[in-house]
């Protein structure tokens, strides 16, 4: 039994000490909506035998603002992530298990690049401002990079927007550039947990969906309908105070002279949506809002999307979008088996670059459709589901294929496709 | 087609033709308002209905019957099961579940919307059946036709006007029908019928008084002028009984048809017309004698003893007096003097010639000579409608909102007229004049020279008629019926078409961006789209049975802002909303209702008095020369905060009104205890924050 325990301790201590990281190079990037950081980084096993995976570890007060770890290996091939389940147990992380697409022999060295994304990451400080007040944000990280190895040499740089204006900051500094603080390098470093704060004059909004909702109809008398519903949040400074009009509509009369007032709040959103698209709709719950444009070109219909009211900091907003598709480019029957059609579609919604913090695509398929697959994503589904529904005079209810996601953002934009049959006579029966 | 059918069946088909094309035209005709803005509710009272109508579907007929809406009239609350009439909801709820157990998703917006012009085309149904069972088919086709498009009816009743009234014309119109049919037959199975349709129209709207007073007063007369018969016997006595307890399910109604006022002329009847059967029985058995010395004994006391009775129920309250409304029927001044509030409501103003005309074109001549048809041979049928018009067109003089009334009245009398002169006329044109000489009994037939050509011009200046009242009935109900008032759109200078949409900007931004308890204050017009758009508590809304809380809201916005502050502090408001036309020049904005607030508020609360409001010349401006008082009222403060800064107009100074044309007279003030919390971008709707108590110490 003695043995048993000194096996385990022994076994522990291995796996802690199963890697090193020999270069990390650590880049915070503060210019986007969200925050994401790039770690280049390059690792050696140094365990008697071969290993599958690392582990990678996020600080567990970063864990929940964590919306994806995305690592890719040399050869540019997207590597496997797990959550290690175990991984109550370390005080300070919550640790990932990264696959490598071959197992790493001893003494073997690999390079990676880990891209991890962000959302609600950058706090406001202070929280409420004047309308024509500057905003500043608070970011705060781990000085060290986070992880269970021993690191040998370690670098941080924040890019911040240029030209920035830095407000605070704990921590030294070796270099400060016009749009980036390097942290230098720092040797043989076991992690420590100290604190960085930055708090630097950032005025741009800070949007986030709390929830999107896409569904697409799918009739095969040559329409399938898109209805869209979103859930905006502006994660910006609160205003303090009153908003005046007065104020606020000087940008509109002297956009140069008054480029101060309300720089954080989102006036419009842009989109960009398939040029076969029509019949395009806007509105909420008390009806049409009036205010959007959509101009085409010769690839997209790009559509200017503006809120029934300017979305301060603290503010939020609910509406749906909706436009029809003409199946001819969207759906195809297989050639050799009639009853087979195929779906191209993407996953995401058209706000691509804002985080959608709850994701759901229903696929409603015609009624009496049967044998549904869809092609593998590149990514994991939180839940999938299939349900049904009936509308418009249905006989039979139709089937449909709910996608759920949590944090979906642009990574998660892609095309993929939907297979399903119906036969022959169903669709004279009801298309 | 028609060529291979016998000649009646050819008519029983044109007829359904007819009739089928008058019911699309009805439909149609109301559709210019969802197709030039969209599928939206309109005005103020359908969003309340609407509201209803989403909580009785969503919640069901019970949940729906005792709920208690704490969102309205804060903090008094409503029970709104109790305090409304339901026929309109359940009936588009009806609709919905219907379509939906179909599985033809419509959502319940939609099927609101669309209740009204359905209804449309149900009431001109109704009146083909009123106007064929009144004189004959073709009068019913030409009411039918007429009906479909009168603008007094298409005012309550175009798409997304969804208030009590597009109902309950169909059913005012259907139980007239089945009234005049029991009348005619004598027929309990019409008489229960017309109860039930009596009933559905109590359940739809408050204007069921008219019914249970227009048929008793017909009752009447048709007693004196010596009509009675047992058929009108048997009808009303089973409508009245059937009527009256039926009415009383519904629990707004209640036990008023046994002790209001407005009631007791139809209890009267009911009594008087037990009392002349019985008295005509006796008569038949009794020699003439004795009768009539008899008479006069039972006859005086029971009078006597009658007039006593009422006099004491009166006085001591168990018969319940006459509402300010019903009041303002009977005489028009009286809101003016004693009732602020319902004075204050366009739609209860007394109606001017030239919406007679506006509402009704042609029918408002074509009507008495429908009357002089009429009673040139009067039957049973004939003498209800003849009745029926009189009465409503007193009625609709009276109160603007009352056209509707009269507009079916019209239509039927007018088609009487028409179909009349048409037929007269049309046979003249086809019989030559020789053959009458020779022909039938008339020799003063004859004496009419050019009788063919009198009649052609009479035939053609009928149909040019019609022709002219077609284009206008779809001119008005294009240019002035078919405006959701919510959206509103403008002309600009090159053309183009401006849509204010500042209405549901800010009451949506209140749902987004306040939080969920808050409480808006605003005046009481704007209560049920702020309920229903915003989902937010209000202090008072549309529905006035309250005037001292309306009286207080009043006094709010008419006192200085300490004044007021406390007001506000004391009724919990979070947040004051005015509605201000001065930017974008509109017209019916708070500042221009503000005279009634000042009105209202002074009728309950002695410190606010209407002639400080007014200048020494008894004027009412918002320049320089506004009284003080006036210009540091918070209404004035809240509509004009920051405005004093804004060029509005060319060559003009900052701060020019374009709605009262005039440069306001306090421009620089702060507010202490409010902030600016939204302003639409027309600053349409302003919004303001009442601010917490400062922090002590």
């Amino acid at each position: 039994k003695v043995l048993f325990l000194i096996l385990l301790s022994l076994s522990i201590t291995s796996l802690a000490a199963s890697f090193e990281n020999v270069q990390i190079n650590r880049k915070v990037v503060l210019k986007g909506k969200y925050v994401s950081v790039d770690i280049s980084c390059k690792l050696r096993n140094i365990a008697s035998g071969q290993k599958d995976f690392f582990v990678h570890a996020i600080h567990k007060n970063f864990s929940d603002n964590l919306v994806d770890i995305l690592p890719v290996s040399k050869r540019k091939s997207v590597l496997k992530v797990v959550r290690q389940p175990d991984s109550s147990k370390s005080s300070h992380f919550i640790q990932y298990q990264i696959h490598f697409d071959r197992p790493l022999d001893k003494d073997e060295s690999i390079d990676l690049t880990i891209k991890e994304l962000y959302k609600r990451r950058l706090t406001p400080i202070p929280k409420a401002i004047k309308l024509r007040e500057a905003q500043n944000l608070l970011f705060e990280d781990t000085l060290y990079y986070p992880t269970i190895y021993p690191t040998l040499m370690q670098k941080l740089v924040i890019e911040l927007p240029a030209p920035h204006k830095l407000v605070k900051q704990t921590g030294k500094v070796k270099a400060e550039g016009t749009k980036e603080l390097s942290y230098g390098e720092i040797a043989n470093k076991v992690f420590e947990d100290e604190k960085l704060q930055i708090i630097y004059e950032d005025n741009k909004p800070l949007p986030i969906f709390s929830e999107v909702v896409r569904e697409l109809e799918i009739s095969h008398w040559g329409n399938i309908a898109v209805t869209e519903s979103y859930v905006l949040h502006n994660q910006a400074a609160k205003i303090n105070g009153e908003f005046s009009r007065v104020d606020y509509q000087q940008i509109k009369y002297n956009p140069m002279m008054n480029e101060m007032i309300g720089r954080n709040i989102i006036k419009d959103l842009k989109i960009k949506i398939p040029r076969m698209a029509y019949g395009l709709w806007y509105r909420d719950v008390i009806g049409n809002v009036s205010s959007s444009h959509a101009t085409k070109d010769k690839a997209s219909i790009y559509w200017e999307v503006i809120p029934r009211f300017p979305i301060l900091g603290g503010w939020k907003d609910e509406w749906q979008i909706g436009y029809n598709l003409p199946t001819k480019y969207y759906l195809k029957v297989n050639k050799e088996d009639n009853e087979q059609t195929v779906l191209n579609t993407s996953f995401l919604h058209p706000f691509t670059d804002i985080i959608a913090e709850k994701y759901t695509l229903k696929i409603i398929l015609p009624s009496g459709a049967s044998n549904v697959q869809y092609t593998k994503l590149p990514f994991e589904l939180d839940n999938l589901k299939m349900d049904s529904v009936s509308s418009y005079l249905d006989l039979q209810a139709r089937p449909v294929l709910v996608f759920e996601k949590k944090n979906a953002h642009s990574f998660h934009s892609k095309n993929f496709q939907v297979i399903y049959d119906v036969d022959m006579l169903t669709r004279i029966e009801k298309p | 087609m028609f060529v291979s059918l016998p000649s009646a069946k050819q008519v029983v088909v044109l007829r359904i033709f007819i009739l089928a094309l008058v019911c699309i035209v009805a439909f149609a005709t109301r559709l210019f308002s969802v197709l030039r803005f969209e599928s939206v509710i309109h005005e103020f009272d359908p969003y309340f209905n609407y509201r209803t109508t989403k909580f009785l579907v969503s919640e069901g007929i019970y949940n729906f019957h005792n709920w208690f809406d704490d969102y309205s009239w804060y903090p008094l609350g409503r029970i709104i099961g109790g305090t409304i009439y339901p026929g309109l909801m359940l009936t588009a709820a009806l609709v919905h579940w219907a379509l939906n157990a179909l599985n033809f998703t419509v959502n319940i917006r939609n099927v609101c919307v669309l209740t009204a012009p359905l209804f449309a085309s149900n009431t001109a149904l109704a009146t083909y059946l009123l106007g064929k069972e009144v004189e004959n088919e073709k009068t019913g086709l030409v009411a039918a036709a007429l009906i479909a498009i009168v603008p007094g009816y298409i005012s309550r009743s175009v798409a997304g006007s969804y208030d009590n009234e597009g109902v309950a014309i169909f059913a005012l119109i259907f139980c007239f029908f089945l009234w005049v049919k029991s009348v005619k037959t004598g027929s309990l199975f019409w008489s229960a019928m017309c109860a039930l349709s009596y009933f559905y129209m109590v359940a739809a709207w408050g204007g069921y008084i008219f019914i249970i007073n227009l048929i008793p007063l017909y009752v009447l007369v048709m007693i004196f002028v010596g009509r009675y018969s047992h058929r009108l016997y048997v009808a009303y006595c089973t409508l009245y009984v059937l009527g009256t307890l039926l009415s009383m399910q519904v629990s707004f109604v209640g036990f008023q048809p046994v002790y209001s006022s407005e009631h007791m002329a139809a209890l009267g009847v009911f009594v008087f017309l037990q009392v002349y059967g019985g008295i005509r029985w006796i008569s038949n058995v009794l020699p003439p004698d004795y009768f009539r010395a008899l008479f006069r004994i039972v006859f005086l006391t029971v009078a006597a003893a009658a007039g006593v009775a009422f006099v004491a129920a009166s006085v001591t309250g168990y018969v319940a007096p006459w509402t300010g409304r019903f009041y303002t029927l009977l005489d028009p001044t009286y809101a003016k003097a004693h009732i602020p509030i319902i004075a204050s409501v366009s739609e209860h103003q007394p109606t001017t010639w030239s919406s007679f005309f506006f509402d009704l074109h042609m029918l408002t001549f074509m009507l008495p000579a429908g009357l002089y048809y009429c009673l040139k041979s009067a039957t049973d049928g004939n003498i209800f409608i003849v009745m029926y018009g009189v009465t409503s067109v007193y009625f609709a003089g009276v109160m603007v909102r009352l056209m509707l009334v009269l507009s079916p009245a019209a239509c039927v009398l007018s088609a009487i007229a028409i179909s009349n002169a048409l037929r007269t006329h049309m046979t003249h044109i086809h019989s030559p004049p020789a053959d009458k000489t020779t022909g039938k009994k008339g020799a003063a037939d004859t004496v009419v020279p050019y009788q063919q050509e009198i009649s052609l011009a009479i035939v053609l200046g009928i149909t040019a008629l019609l022709v002219f009242y077609t284009f206008h009935c779809t001119w008005v109900t294009s240019e002035a019926y078919s405006s959701p008032s919510i959206v509103l759109a403008a002309r600009q200078h090159d053309g183009g078409r401006i849509i204010f949409d500042d209405f549901r900007e800010a009451y949506y931004w209140l749902r987004q961006n306040t939080p969920e308890d808050a409480k808006i204050m605003s005046w009481w017009d704007y209560g049920y789209q702020i309920t229903a758009m915003a989902n937010r508590t209000v202090i008072v809304d549309n529905n006035t049975w309250n005037n001292s809380h309306i009286a207080l809201v009043g006094m709010a916005m008419a006192s200085d802002e300490e004044i007021s502050y406390k007001i506000m502090r004391s009724l919990d408001v979070d947040y004051v909303l005015v509605i201000f036309g001065g930017l974008v020049g509109y017209a019916s904005d708070d500042i221009n209702k503000f005279l009634w607030m000042v009105r209202i508020a002074g009728g309950e609360h002695a410190e606010i008095r209407e002639e400080d409001y007014f200048t020494p010349q008894g004027e009412f401006r918002v320049d320089r020369e506004g009284s003080p008082i006036l210009l540091n009222c918070l209404m004035y403060k809240m509509c004009y905060f920051r405005f004093g800064s804004i060029l509005t107009e060319h060559g003009k100074p900052t701060g020019y009104d374009r709605v009262r044309n005039t440069e306001i007279g306090n421009k620089d003030f702060t507010l202490n205890h409010l902030e600016e919390a939204y302003t639409t971008e027309h600053w349409l709707v302003r919004i303001y924050k009442v601010k917490s108590l400062a922090n002590r110490g």
